[in-house]
């Protein structure tokens, strides 16, 4: 058995989890629980109604009406006795009752008569505590009123269980989220290169701002070698989530692949487009996906050799070291519309000092208040300082998107690079 | 902040039986496609969809994304579907995509003159 006196249950460990499961304890006043005593003294004429929850050293009232003593002592509680039986354990008049003689509120100036408890039994049968009732004068308690006072004891308990699965549903939604978040940050860094490679002659920065952390978005870019070269690749897919991502990784390996064995970028988003195209019905049409992809190639004087091709996407930024800056536009259906598109290819030269920008239209639709950023915006960055380096550019374009006032309500990303 | 922007509306109109316009006007955007689609009528098949685009102020990849798939509609439903512009950022947008190499896109129609479909 235990060692801890006649009134410890004999479930005192689980049933001292169960207290702390319930999280009452030292909980501030509730009108849930003061409506029930209220209502149990108005109903049952006493002038002390209480909820009690007996904690291992004392026994703590969550509602204490018509008494101004918020806990008691655990050893001589009349509570504590009443948690021992499982149903209404009542003390008709203690002056004559053995169990109640050595209770101070009987002894004492109280002048305790009448005690009635019904105990607060949990789903699991653990007694937390009681709704009960006192009075200074000796009472009986019919077979009718002692199954009103367990009524309202099952109310308490009802309210007792509302807060615990609620504060449950909370947590396990806390955690629910902690883990969805956690998929989408490694889902999304999937879709991004873990780091910008290393290219003599140039000088490379990326920036990708989401515009919801909770999902993963449909910018991507990359950057990466192919036989002859680098590509420079920034898109857009429609729509958000999973099945967006989905479509994520098939451009980006498909135009890593492409990439590797045709030269000219029209063809490889031509490819891009038939992986697309292939496979989709033809009445659903979940998503699509704009790109450009800039395909370089060194110099033999210096600088690179530029081709670029763009399904649909904004056109990028060239800003030559002496002129303002100017756009490549190159015109093309979005991937994965249908199956007879047109890309065009255009070819340029990024001479040292170069910057080549190339963005989603989160930037340019990034507003503030009636005035889009628009291409206008981004080419104040870029004009701005001349000697500027990719990253420090990058840098511009993050605070650009922070500048309080500016609403970006897309996904923003960016690819820029500097000949050197 | 600046309410200033022209909020978006889209109105669907029949001239007569065999054409429905829907008037697209203020910002297409991610967060009011979903109205196009909400509106559009039925389209009898056989007959023609006018999405007239002129008083929209700006447009968004998103609203592309609205004009493909009604453009797959049209072709799975057997009815053709005309976009009507101006000279200005949609149609800049409209071109970088090239809509109308797959559909008929009407860019002289002017605010004041009688449209076509009417």
């Amino acid at each position: 058995m235990n060692d801890r006196g006649p009134l410890i249950p004999e479930d005192e460990e689980a049933r001292l989890q169960a207290v702390r499961r319930y999280d009452i304890l030292d909980t501030p006043p509730d009108g849930a629980f003061d409506r029930v005593t209220a209502m149990a003294a108005r109903h049952f004429g006493v002038p002390i109604s209480i909820v009690s929850i007996v904690d291992s050293d004392r026994i703590w009232f969550k509602s204490h009406h018509g008494a101004e003593v918020e806990e008691t002592g655990r050893d001589p509680g009349l509570c504590a006795s009443a948690i021992l039986h499982d149903g209404p354990w009542v003390v008709e008049d203690a002056t004559i009752d053995p169990r109640a003689l050595a209770n101070p509120l009987v002894a004492g100036d109280f002048g305790l008569r009448f005690y009635a408890g019904v105990p607060l039994t949990t789903g699991d049968g653990h007694n937390l505590g009681t709704l009960c009732l006192l009075d200074t004068e000796p009472r009986v308690l019919t077979d009718d009123e002692a199954a009103t006072l367990t009524d309202m004891a099952a109310i308490v308990m009802d309210e007792l269980e509302l807060r615990l699965s609620a504060r449950t549903a909370i947590e396990r939604e806390q955690v629910m989220r902690r883990q969805s978040e956690q998929v989408t940050r490694i889902l999304q860094e999937s879709l991004l290169p873990a780091s910008l490679p290393e290219i003599p002659g140039l000088d490379v920065a990326a920036l990708y701002r989401p515009a919801d952390a909770s999902e993963v978005g449909g910018d991507f870019y990359d950057v990466f070698e192919t036989g002859d070269g680098w590509a420079l690749v920034i898109g857009d897919v429609s729509g958000k989530g999973p099945s967006a991502a989905a479509v994520t990784a098939l451009a980006r390996h498909t135009i890593r692949t492409a990439s590797l064995s045709l030269t000219d970028p029209a063809e490889v988003l031509a490819m891009l487009n038939r992986a697309m195209f292939l496979g989709r019905n033809e009445d659903e049409f979940e998503h699509f996906c704009t790109v450009h992809l800039t395909l370089l190639t060194a110099r033999a004087e210096g600088g690179f050799m530029l081709c670029s091709a763009a399904a649909g996407h904004p056109p990028a930024l060239l800003r030559r070291l002496d002129e303002p800056t100017g756009a490549i536009t190159t015109q093309g259906p979005p991937v994965g519309w249908h199956d007879q598109p047109e890309f065009t290819t255009t070819g340029t030269v990024l001479l040292p000092g170069d910057v080549l920008l190339l963005y989603t239209d989160g930037f340019s639709e990034a507003r503030r208040g009636k005035e889009l950023l628009g291409e206008e915006g981004l080419r104040r960055v870029l004009d701005e300082d001349a000697t500027e380096t990719a990253d420090g550019l990058s840098h511009r374009l993050l605070d650009l998107l922070a500048e309080p006032g500016l609403l970006v309500r897309d996904d923003a990303a960016a690819v820029l690079v500097r000949a050197v | 902040m600046t309410p200033e922007v022209e909020p978006f509306a889209v109105e669907a109109t029949q001239p007569n039986p065999s054409t429905t316009v829907l008037a697209l006007r203020g910002e297409l955007d991610l967060f009011t496609a979903d109205q196009v689609t909400a509106a559009l009528p039925p389209v009898p098949a056989g007959g023609r969809l006018v999405v007239d685009l002129r008083r929209l102020s700006f447009m968004d990849s998103t609203g592309i994304r609205v004009l493909m798939s009604l453009d797959l509609r049209s072709r799975a439903e057997d009815w053709e579907l005309v976009v009507a512009t101006i000279p200005g950022p949609v149609q800049r947008i409209l071109d970088t995509c090239r809509i109308s190499d797959r559909i008929r896109v009407v860019g002289d129609a002017p605010l004041d003159s009688r449209p076509f479909w009417a």
